[in-house]
């Protein structure tokens, strides 16, 4: 009956192949232990990158913006035990400023000195004695803008006489977007430290926290959880009522 | 090859020639002081182009690299943002972040 045959052709084939395949593994150990070596460890499980975790991070944070509310407490999860996200991304940042001060300072090491220390005062004085460490990694990328625009004016001065050339064009639209994307940058802070200091607001005023801030809310080590106060420099904001960011009474 | 000459038995005659919408076209200059003239404005005119594109590639290229790191900060930036605001108890709204009602 063909039905009948089908199947076993089948079978055989499968027993067959398994056959050969555990003769092969068979060999393999056989020859291993002859030649007196040790057989192969399993390796440990590996630890997640840190690209990983923010496509982990991204994720989640798809899936809360669509109404998944149950994925919170695992994007706190990745958030706050995870500092080698926010390392990554301080380290990219690192990257470029040294890539705008190398341009900036074309070869003279005195410059790019200075130019260094202007960046490090500059972020000290955008982030104040108490921050996060979002707040950090926006700080820099603010800099960060605020070195490619001074590259690219620097630049239009340095090669002037252009115009008309495609060169000119080009490097207008550039200065143009990083001038664009260095103002939005610093309404991005101002934006995400309004926001934070309500998130912090609320949850001083509810009897069980509501939620704990990225990167733990320490990023320097002064802040205390437990005890939050918004700082000095955002009073003002919070005093006029300022309609810049527009957060619904709950 | 001289660019733009074209062999016509014993002589070479200049053509200029330019894109008019999908197709080319060819003016002709014959091979006169006219055809002189014309060959040696194109040819300034290509070394002009030359000397551009090479200015613009040696301002653009390295920006390249960083332009690529720039939008990678700018990406997990954004990431850790809606991340960090999402887990405050915030939800974003037509580009606003607001609090949840029902928080």
């Amino acid at each position: 009956m063909p039905e009948q045959t089908r199947p076993r052709k089948n079978t055989g084939n499968r027993k067959g192949q398994q056959r050969k395949t555990k003769g092969r593994t068979s060999t393999k150990s056989t020859s291993s232990q002859a030649s007196g070596k040790k057989p192969k460890k399993r390796r440990p499980q590996r630890k997640e990158s840190a690209a990983e975790q923010l496509t982990a991070l991204q994720a989640a944070v798809e899936l809360v913006k669509r109404g998944h509310r149950e994925m919170v407490p695992r994007l706190r999860e990745l958030l706050t035990e995870s500092p080698e996200v926010w390392k990554t991304v301080g380290d990219i940042a690192r990257n470029v400023q040294r890539g705008w001060v190398r341009l900036l300072a074309d070869g003279d090491d005195t410059v790019a000195e200075s130019m260094n220390l202007y960046v490090e005062s500059r972020q000290k004085e955008l982030l104040g004695d108490d921050f996060t460490a979002l707040e950090k990694a926006m700080v820099e990328r603010i800099v960060t803008c605020e070195l490619r625009v001074a590259y690219l004016e620097g630049h239009e001065v340095s090669v002037p006489g252009l115009d008309d050339t495609r060169l000119a064009r080009a490097r207008d639209e550039r200065i143009e977007r990083a001038e664009k994307l260095a103002t939005r940058a610093m309404q991005k802070l101002r934006e995400v430290q309004l926001l934070q200091a309500r998130i912090r607001n609320v949850e001083a005023r509810t009897p069980k926290p509501m939620s704990v801030l990225a990167g733990g809310g320490v990023a320097n080590g002064k802040r205390d959880s437990s005890s939050e106060q918004i700082p000095s420099r955002l009073q003002p904001y919070l005093r006029k009522g300022n309609g810049a960011v527009k957060v619904a009474q709950g | 090859m001289r660019v733009g000459w074209e062999q016509r038995g014993e002589k070479s005659y200049y053509y200029r020639s330019f894109r008019e919408g999908n197709a080319v076209r060819k003016v002709y200059f014959g091979n006169g002081r006219a055809a002189q003239i014309a060959a040696e404005q194109d040819r300034e005119a290509r070394a002009r182009r030359r000397e551009e594109r090479k200015r613009l590639q040696d301002f653009e290229g390295p920006l390249i690299r960083l332009d690529g790191w720039m939008m990678e900060l700018h990406k997990y930036i954004r990431i850790l943002t809606e991340a960090t605001l999402l887990v405050g108890g915030l939800h974003e709204h037509h580009g606003m972040w607001r609090r949840k009602h029902c928080a």
